[in-house]
């Protein structure tokens, strides 16, 4: 059984008065352990797929699987909790809260899943040592430079020790180095703790740190390939 | 998980931190608005209550004869008052009856029609508080055992020209003048003022004598009003209930009792409509209060979407990002309620002495605990309630709506 399936999942939206076709009938499966890219053009949805695969967002028809478990049907509480605990999200735009610092972004996935205070802040300053950033616990993240904001989503996204870490175009607002650097920390989550990692990209520099790329066209699968 | 709501919540309150104030401030002048009428109203009340139970005595027993009608004179109860001196319960009875009468003095000649006021000495002894002071300018007070002896008035002695001693003739009946009475022009006797069926009676204008001389010197006998005293340790309304009771047994009915219990209530009836009134005014400053909470909510909202994004993402569910705004809310509505208590209180207390200062008149400043814990209640519950709808709005985001959003 894999980790991740997907059956024939489309996703249509309202945009204004045109319905947007983002996800024309996807089919994939996804096993634990892999870093997987998905590249494409902008528009060809693989946003929306991510969003989806992370139950950010449900298909419009088709069916998410998620350790055999569809998860259509699943109320709105189950859906925060499967996000809270399955998965971590890792935004371009870092999506940081302004009003917290490094730490307390951290702590925040804990929050909602009712870890105790103590517990909370050991565990977030691992996860700031682990990405090299102990010693900004308490810095705003406007007191922090672009790497140093995105190895706090990370450490943000590892907060509950999801099985799978969605990335959206994690070095997009990067520079080359600190992009690197990015990377290299996801490639280590799957290599040595075993984490799914999804990285939406349209960088070939990003998806060469990728097992298996899949590359999207118009809301469909154009090609997949595996690297060795 | 609570605590960490609170502070989630808090946080932005501290962060957009004119703004919050600027919110609260409705709430402020609410919740001030309301505090300071509605205290006001309680020590209005209490003074109000304070300044009768002064006059009335809160033992004492009003009779009346006739009916509840305000304005007309009353009838006259025909009843001894040594008989009821002799009820259970009663320590003293002092009847009142005033009358026009003729008065008459030979040297100089002089004749007037004055009020002549029939007085148990008692009513001076007993009931100082609502009679008031009795000052005499020469002689003496009427005393028990007086017989045809009279009290006159300041300006009625310094018109007929009479001293103490002058023997003068009320309606043909000769009276030695025993005492003068200091000139009071602005007095007017409670107790007067009601036997006389609430005419004003000046005391300058008046001559007294003792109430027993009364029946001798005009028709008819009894007196339109009794006050009777309910004994140390006794409940005034059962003695009044008793004293109906014995008097209807001595056939006499349609008889008015009034208690000050009945006029406290009376009048905290009346304060009490003011106060609804007021406090009607006051909740119209709070829900404008309301709104504006409700305003700077749904702005939050909009300004943080992309944040309860994020939040719903990393695992929040609807109920904690409802929980958040509401603790947001919430907490505005308390802290205006919080400073709105305490301007209300000061701005009480700032009437309170600017009253006694300005209008030499004391009104007594009450600061009550189930107003001030009902107010923050209240302050609280707005601010939950103006928050319920954007609040709502935010818990039911949907996280890719969120991200969508800029």
């Amino acid at each position: 059984m894999s980790l991740l399936e997907l059956h024939g999942v489309t996703r249509d939206y309202q945009l204004g008065k045109t319905w947007v076709h983002a996800l024309r009938g996807v089919d994939l499966s996804i096993d634990s352990g892999e870093i997987i890219a998905i590249m494409g053009p902008s528009g060809s949805g693989k946003s929306t797929l991510l969003h989806i695969i992370g139950c950010l967002d449900m298909p419009s028809a088709g069916v998410v699987e998620i350790e055999g478990k569809a998860t259509d049907g699943l109320s709105e509480r189950r859906l925060s909790i499967l996000r809270g605990q399955k998965f971590g999200f890792v935004f371009q735009t870092f999506n940081l809260v302004a009003s917290l610092t490094a730490q307390g972004n951290v702590e925040l996935p804990m929050i909602f899943q009712g870890v105790k205070p103590t517990r909370r802040a050991q565990r977030a300053g691992e996860l700031l040592g682990k990405v090299d950033l102990g010693d900004r616990k308490k810095h705003r993240p406007n007191e922090l430079s672009g790497g140093e904001r995105q190895r706090v989503s990370i450490a943000r996204a590892m907060a509950n020790d999801p099985d799978i870490i969605l990335a959206d175009e994690p070095t997009g607002n990067l520079d080359s180095e600190s992009g690197a650097t990015v990377m290299e920390l996801l490639r280590r989550l799957s290599k040595d703790e075993g984490k799914t990692v999804i990285v939406v990209t349209h960088n070939p520099e990003v998806a060469a740190y990728a097992e298996r790329v899949i590359t999207l066209r118009d809301g469909q699968i154009l090609k997949e390939e595996r690297r060795g | 998980m609570v605590k960490d709501f609170f502070f989630l919540a808090t946080r932005t309150v501290r962060q957009r931190r004119l703004r919050s104030w600027l919110t609260v401030i409705g709430i402020v002048i609410g919740i001030t608005a309301m505090v300071a009428l509605l205290s006001l109203g309680l020590g209005l009340e209490r003074t109000i209550i304070q300044y009768v139970e002064g006059i009335f005595g809160v033992n004492t027993i009003m009779i009346m004869g006739g009916d509840e009608e305000v304005g007309a004179i009353p009838r006259l109860i025909d009843i001894d008052p040594d008989l009821v001196r002799q009820w259970e319960g009663v320590v003293a009875v002092a009847p009142i009856r005033l009358e026009r009468g003729e008065v008459v003095k030979d040297e100089p000649p002089v004749s007037e029609r004055l009020l002549v006021v029939g007085l148990s000495p008692e009513m001076v002894t007993e009931f100082r508080a609502f009679i008031g002071e009795f000052p005499i300018a020469g002689g003496r007070m009427l005393i028990a055992g007086d017989e045809a002896k009279a009290v006159l008035g300041y300006n009625v002695a310094q018109r007929l020209g009479a001293t103490p001693g002058a023997t003068i003739e009320i309606e043909g009946k000769s009276f030695e003048v025993v005492g003068i009475m200091e000139t009071d022009p602005e007095v007017v006797k409670a107790a007067m003022g009601a036997a006389a069926g609430q005419e004003p009676v000046f005391t300058d204008e008046s001559i007294f004598i003792p109430f027993a001389m009364m029946d001798d010197v005009f028709n008819d006998a009894g007196a339109p009003l009794f006050l009777a005293k309910a004994g140390e340790g006794e409940r005034v309304g059962i003695v009044a209930e008793r004293i109906d009771a014995a008097l209807a047994e001595a056939g006499v009915a349609d008889i008015l009792l009034i208690t000050f219990e009945d006029i406290s209530e009376g009048l905290g009836d009346m304060v009490g409509i003011v106060q609804a009134f007021v406090a009607g005014l006051a909740a119209i400053a709070l829900l404008v209060g309301g709104v504006g909470v409700m305003n700077t909510m749904y702005t939050s909202v909009l300004e943080r979407t992309r944040e309860i994004g994020v939040m719903k993402a990393v695992g929040a569910q609807n109920g904690h990002i409802l929980s958040i705004f509401l603790i947001e809310s919430s907490l505005m509505g308390l802290v205006g309620g919080i400073i709105g208590v305490v301007f209300g209180l000061l701005l009480s207390a700032g009437t309170s002495l600017a009253v006694g200062h300005f209008l030499d008149f004391e009104l007594l400043l009450v600061i009550s605990a189930p107003l001030i814990l009902g107010t923050l209640l209240f302050s609280l519950l707005a601010g939950a309630i103006a928050g319920m709808l954007p609040a709502r709005r935010a818990s039911k985001l949907r996280p890719v709506e969120a991200f969508r959003y800029e």
